[in-house]
């Protein structure tokens, strides 16, 4: 498995230091791997900053670290989460740096898997906007915006990552149960908000919710 | 499990999260109950109508300029002598140019503009036709897909005509499949099961239906119907000399996934 990736400094050597050495990638496989994921690294990277010229920024930084810790990714382990997860750790490094504290937890949402609150049926909302209705699309991403980050980074990293659960919990260094848990309130928030917005728009189907 | 204990565990079933018996009986609840068959459809293409709208603020961001920088940023951290550094320039500018005509390629591809035709979907075509690489019991490298997936003993009412085999299904990066055939007089198809997570393999050939997100083309007389496994994210297909309307209803109890 690849370990810390892009936290640390220059580490081609870091797999024969280990003694277990095991095939990387080159650089122009990176290059091309990069392609495939490139629109979800810079989606992830929007609704993590919330600034587009900041999420360009966080993407350099990201390809810049990958390339440096090449030899620290081991072939064919999921190369999506590697780099999501070096991702994360640029943004949390420039997070820190700007002395911005990460928004507190409530304490509520430290009891993992039960979940008091079940989602709403999303049959509520009818029959879902058409991929040209910029309006939603405009909804949907201000709500993941407005959502303090202990929710939106686990939803951003699943949504937009494809992490699964176990990876996202790597990733941020928390157990599953508490990425559940945050991935269900946020999900749910979503599910609410969106609810309101059939409401407001006549979207919504008679008897569903 | 009853409809509650369903929903309650709803987002960890269509996320592809529950395992054990925990997943076989939301299978089995799902399977038998319509309302919560309908509940687990509609959260499913919420789903992916949020993806969609998450991705829709992305533009055009040159790839291949960040990537050159990033390049050159980490090349600058390592001493070396000045012909080196401009063999290095060299290759560069020529990693730019074959970056451009990959952009060029990409649009081409994605659009499904000839000679590129629909890559994924014409590559999921040639894996059903294709000797296989390696037998089922012969690739260890692959034995993580084979835990994820394995080919049901019968599909849509078809029973597996023989054990599936496992891939190397050529896209651009290369990607490892899983395949098996099945069918009767009336209708023979191969279904495919990738490990290729988050493709959207053509613009011009996806169709909705029920609520469903579907690519389908023809190649060469061969109806090909791609989708997203809703469990793993993954692409899968159904490729048969059926229609695709009768491969669009075998491969809807598909999207179930085994
Ligand atoms: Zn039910």
């Amino acid at each position: 498995m690849a370990t810390d990736p892009g936290s640390t400094g220059r580490d081609e050597t870091h797999a024969e230091a280990n003694g277990s050495a095991w095939e990387t990638l080159t650089p122009a496989e990176f290059e091309t791997m990069v392609t495939e994921i490139h629109q979800p690294l810079m989606a992830t990277a929007l609704r993590l900053s919330r600034r587009r010229a900041e999420a360009e920024d966080l993407v350099q930084e990201t390809l810049y670290r990958g390339f440096r810790s090449l030899a620290s990714y081991r072939k064919g382990t999921r190369f999506r989460a590697w780099m999501f997860r070096i991702l994360h750790n640029v943004f949390i490094n420039r997070i820190r740096r700007e002395g911005m504290a990460p928004s507190a937890v409530d304490p509520a949402e430290m009891s993992p898997a039960d979940h008091p609150h079940p989602i709403p049926d999303i049959r509520g909302i009818g029959d879902l906007p058409d991929v040209a209705d910029h309006h939603f699309d405009d909804t949907v991403k201000a709500a993941v915006d407005a959502m303090p980050e202990v929710f939106r980074v686990p939803l951003v990293l699943f949504a937009l990552g494809s992490l699964s659960y176990a990876e996202i919990a790597e990733t941020l260094d928390i157990p599953i149960g508490t990425v559940m848990s945050r991935l269900h309130r946020a999900r749910r928030n979503l599910r609410e908000q969106l609810t309101e917005y059939a409401t407001e728009h006549g979207y919504a189907s008679e008897g569903g919710g | 499990m009853d409809c509650r204990g369903f929903q309650n565990q709803i987002l960890a079933w269509i996320d592809g999260e529950l395992t054990g018996d925990a997943a076989s009986a939301a299978a089995t609840h799902e399977s038998a109950c319509a309302d919560c068959t309908e509940r687990a459809l509609a959260e499913r293409a919420f789903e992916e109508r949020l993806g969609t709208a998450m991705l829709s603020d992305v533009g055009s961001v040159s790839l291949a300029t960040a990537l050159m920088a990033a390049r050159e940023r980490v090349e600058a951290e390592q001493p070396a002598s000045g012909r080196l550094l401009m063999l290095r320039r060299a290759v560069a500018a020529m990693a730019v140019a074959a970056a451009a005509l990959i952009v060029v390629g990409n649009v081409m591809w994605f659009l499904c503009i000839p000679p590129f035709e629909c890559a994924y979907l014409a590559a999921m075509e040639a894996a059903a036709t294709d000797a296989p690489l390696a037998p089922l019991s012969d690739a260890p490298a692959n034995c993580a897909l084979l835990a994820r997936v394995t080919p049901p003993a019968a599909l849509g009412g078809f029973a597996r005509v023989d054990d599936g085999d496992f891939m190397h299904v050529d896209y651009r990066t290369g990607s490892d499949a899983v395949r098996a055939r099945y069918g009767d007089d009336d209708l023979a198809f191969t279904a495919i099961w990738s490990d290729l997570v988050g493709a959207s393999p053509s613009f011009r050939r996806k169709v909705e239906r029920d609520g469903l997100t579907w690519w389908v083309t023809e190649i060469d007389g061969r109806a090909v119907v791609a989708f997203i496994c809703p469990k793993t994210r993954s692409l899968c297909a159904l490729v048969g000399e059926a229609s695709e309307e009768r491969l669009i209803e075998a491969a809807r109890t598909l999207r179930t996934c085994p």
